[in-house]
């Protein structure tokens, strides 16, 4: 019933105005508001084109839970007698209705759209444009009024848009997951050549013991043979120490 | 050994062996040193995950470099006397620095992995501007966390570790203290002017491209530690490669000194 009743008034906005369209609130344009809808307010875009009229017209932002219980239009509902939006639409905030001269460009962006939960701090202000709730869906419907509040023109309601929820951050599992390959192999291939350098060094113990008690005798001829020739005279301590040390692994 | 000539020729070979050894230790241990200097100030990052192990990896790459390069001397000298107990010394004294090298670059490979996203996320939305510490480890930690992310989310032109939307997809300690009217991301993700103040905090709220910093930091923040962990993983894995073969030559001269 409500939707035909809108409709009734476009078709009569219509009619009395010919430049006048059927058109609802727009969220800001992704390429202009990059992230939007936040946790606690959205950006619209202003009501461009939406009405254009010669005299002075003031542009009404209605906001309103989608869960809202009534639809009807008040121009003295704010956002703290309607309990944020519960029980009616809340007037957000009053501008002039902006000129329909082609497209804005991306310079005054500011003036191009709206953003609705601006406000925290609206005690004594006639609209307070005061945070929404989180996870929670809006809608919007842009109404125009001249000088003595009188209805001229109202936009469709906008499809809901909702507010986005922000996760616990406990909920994040910062666990890797899965290895990477490299760490894989550089681990793999470490543990092994540390393995067989083990195995390695035991290996030359062993044999280096073998050998000696089996071929003491010959490797014990052929070290002095090479190095005492020199000093066979003057030395016979220090030959006998080099002895010893050459026998010394023997036990 | 049969010939003089092959033993010459193996001695050569063991020395250069361990000149290249030394070198590369002395080259380890200044990478290892640049590492733990942290040019890009991260260890608080790391700290306040309890991630600080790549640290001690590069600290023990330190000490291992420099500990190669010491022991490829004593390896030459006992190369050049074909002194068994030199080599023995050389060898295990080796072997044992060859471990904490082997650990060390494990260590590092291994915590590489540990740099995900995640990590960096949970941590920045937990410890970011909080003013409810509970002791004062976590206040050093709170504060050591959230100079980094000032300093990174200013100087590096990014902000978030995914981007600003970091902000709003998650509730957080920075959330809990700042309104999403007034603060929907930090003012640091601002687009700065020359003096360091928001071009225009309005437009920055609403994240106009151009006055809010769109793209996240996790390459600034991961990209220098993963490149030096890398360092520090893989050009060690290459020396001890290396030391691996010499290694092994060295236990078999030894083996043939006296027969």
């Amino acid at each position: 019933m409500g939707a035909g009743r809108y409709l009734l008034a476009a078709l009569l906005a219509l009619l009395h105005y010919d430049l006048a369209r059927g058109v609802a609130p727009l969220l800001c344009s992704s390429t202009i508001c990059a992230i939007n809808p936040t946790l606690n307010t959205i950006i619209l875009e202003k009501p461009y084109c939406f009405y254009t009229s010669s005299s002075p017209v003031t542009v009404a932002l209605y906001v309103a839970r989608n869960s809202a219980e009534s639809n009807k239009l008040e121009l003295t509902n704010t956002y703290y007698t309607t309990d944020r939006g519960r029980s009616a639409p809340y007037v957000a905030a009053t501008f002039k209705n902006p000129v329909c001269a082609g497209d804005p460009t991306t310079a005054d962006i500011g003036e191009y759209v709206y953003r609705v939960g601006d406000n925290e701090n609206c005690f004594n202000l006639k609209f307070c444009n005061g945070p929404l709730l989180n996870n929670t869906a809006y809608r919007f419907l842009y109404a125009f009024y001249d000088t003595s509040n009188v209805l001229l023109y109202q936009s469709s309601w906008s499809a809901p848009i909702t507010t986005k929820q922000g996760k616990n951050p406990s909920s994040i599992d910062t666990w890797p997951g899965a290895r990477s390959g490299g760490m894989i192999v550089l681990t793999s291939i470490l543990s092994v050549l540390m393995f067989l350098l083990l195995a390695g060094l035991v290996a030359a113990v062993i044999t280096s013991l073998m050998t000696q008690t089996k071929e003491l005798e010959p490797t014990r001829h052929e070290s002095r043979s090479t190095h005492v020739p020199q000093k066979s005279e003057g030395a016979a301590p220090s030959l006998s120490g080099s002895e010893r040390y050459s026998t010394n692994p023997q036990p | 050994m049969k010939g003089n000539g092959g033993i010459r020729c193996f001695q050569v070979l063991l020395i250069i062996g361990n000149v290249v050894i030394g070198l590369a230790g002395l080259a380890l241990t200044a990478e290892c040193i640049y590492f733990v200097s942290d040019q890009n100030q991260l260890y608080p990052l790391l700290n306040a995950t309890n991630n600080v192990d790549i640290f001690a990896a590069a600290w023990i790459g330190i000490f291992t470099g420099f500990a190669f390069f010491l022991l490829s001397i004593l390896g030459i000298i006992g190369v050049i006397k074909s002194s068994r107990r030199l080599l023995m010394a050389y060898i295990i004294l080796m072997f044992i620095v060859y471990c904490f090298e082997a650990a060390s670059a494990i260590v590092a490979a291994t915590q590489r992995d540990f740099f995900t996203r995640n990590l960096f996320l949970r941590e920045m939305l937990e410890y970011y501007q909080n003013t409810n510490p509970s002791n004062n480890d976590q206040q050093s930690k709170i504060n050591g966390v959230t100079d980094v992310w000032n300093r990174l989310m200013l100087t590096k032109n990014c902000c978030g570790v995914n981007g600003p939307l970091d902000w709003q997809n998650y509730t957080s300690e920075f959330r809990r203290t700042h309104s999403d009217a007034e603060y929907p991301w930090p003012q640091q993700c601002c687009v700065m002017n020359g003096n360091g103040e928001p071009l225009n905090l309005a437009l920055c709220r609403l994240g106009a491209p151009g006055y809010l910093k769109l793209q996240g930091c996790y390459d600034e923040i991961a990209g220098p530690l993963m490149r030096h962990a890398y360092g520090v993983a893989w050009f060690g894995f290459a020396i001890l490669c290396f030391a691996f073969f010499v290694l092994l030559a060295t236990m078999f001269y030894w083996m043939r000194i006296e027969c």
